[in-house]
């Protein structure tokens, strides 16, 4: 009954491992609930490029 | 328009086809929000409330002479080059509608999410190659190849992590011809010791393959 619950519980830590490391070389869906930002102009041209995206820039003022 | 268009989830997708950029002047909201552990804008995930007035100073001369009109939602061609404007709040489908336009017009593009896996693993190789760590180096590039390596939009990505095996593959050549050089001075062991360390730590790259065949040659001990 023991070496069976030990059995079980290894088994479960090990899919467990599995699946961490399958979802670690995925891409994340990062950040999963907010618009990622650039952190500067330059530094979104720079990606831009690398991707081959376009830029999308939005002006704001508080009230 | 940041509190209620940007946390829609249709909009979040759209925006991960494109690079975001949010300018923002005045800082009379909450500069400290927290998300998780970490402690924001509450406009913006991942910006402070410096980083956006620096960027709205970096930018606003860029696209308006005189005041500027808020929000104003503005898309370029990854140079900069302005593609359309709208002067306005707007509705979720509008905005998302005039990302995807954008998106078509330069298309095809990389998705943002593939984008940070690759530069991610970039990143990766860099601090395990600083911490001594070749093999980790080496696996974190093969990742980031193994996966992204096939898009052709992924390219400019794909091309530095192959640039980056290129050079430990280079690297570990440079090993093996210290290594024969040991070798044909007499320090067998000491050569061969080195050969090993190629053969384990450059695994699936052709200098692995090169130690092994020169570990194969060595002079068989007596």
């Amino acid at each position: 009954m023991k070496s069976t619950l030990v059995t079980v519980l290894f088994l479960a830590a090990a899919a467990s491992a599995v699946q961490a490391g399958d979802k670690k070389d995925k891409p994340a869906q990062i950040p999963a609930d907010y618009m990622h930002f650039a952190h500067s102009w330059e530094a979104a041209k720079a990606e831009a490029k690398e991707r081959n995206v376009p830029i999308q820039i939005s002006f704001h003022k508080d009230g | 328009m940041d509190s209620t268009v940007y946390p829609n989830k249709d909009v979040i997708v759209a925006s991960k086809t494109a690079v975001n950029v949010f300018c923002h002047g005045e800082a009379k909201h909450e500069a400290k929000k927290k998300y998780g552990t970490e402690e924001w804008c509450e406009h913006v995930y991942g910006l402070t409330c410096e980083e956006h007035n620096a960027i709205k100073d970096e930018t606003s001369h860029l696209f308006f002479k005189g005041s500027i009109s808020c929000p104003t939602t503005i898309l370029c061609m990854p140079d900069g080059t302005e593609i359309k404007r709208k002067v306005g709040s707007m509705p979720n489908k509008e905005l998302i509608e005039m990302i995807k336009e954008a998106a078509t017009k330069v298309g095809p593009g990389l998705g943002q999410d593939e984008y940070l896996f690759g530069k991610g693993k970039l990143k990766a190789s860099e601090d395990a190659l600083k911490a001594g760590k070749t093999k980790d180096a080496i696996d974190a590039l093969n990742a980031g190849n193994k996966t992204i390596g096939k898009n052709p939009a992924a390219k400019a990505v794909v091309d530095q992590i192959k640039a980056e095996l290129e050079k430990l593959n280079k690297a570990g050549l440079d090993l093996i011809a210290k290594a024969k050089e040991d070798v044909a001075a007499g320090k067998v062991d000491e050569g061969k010791k080195a050969l090993l360390e190629v053969s384990k730590n450059y695994k699936t790259l052709e200098c692995a393959k090169e130690a092994d065949k020169e570990i194969a040659a060595l002079p068989k001990a007596k």
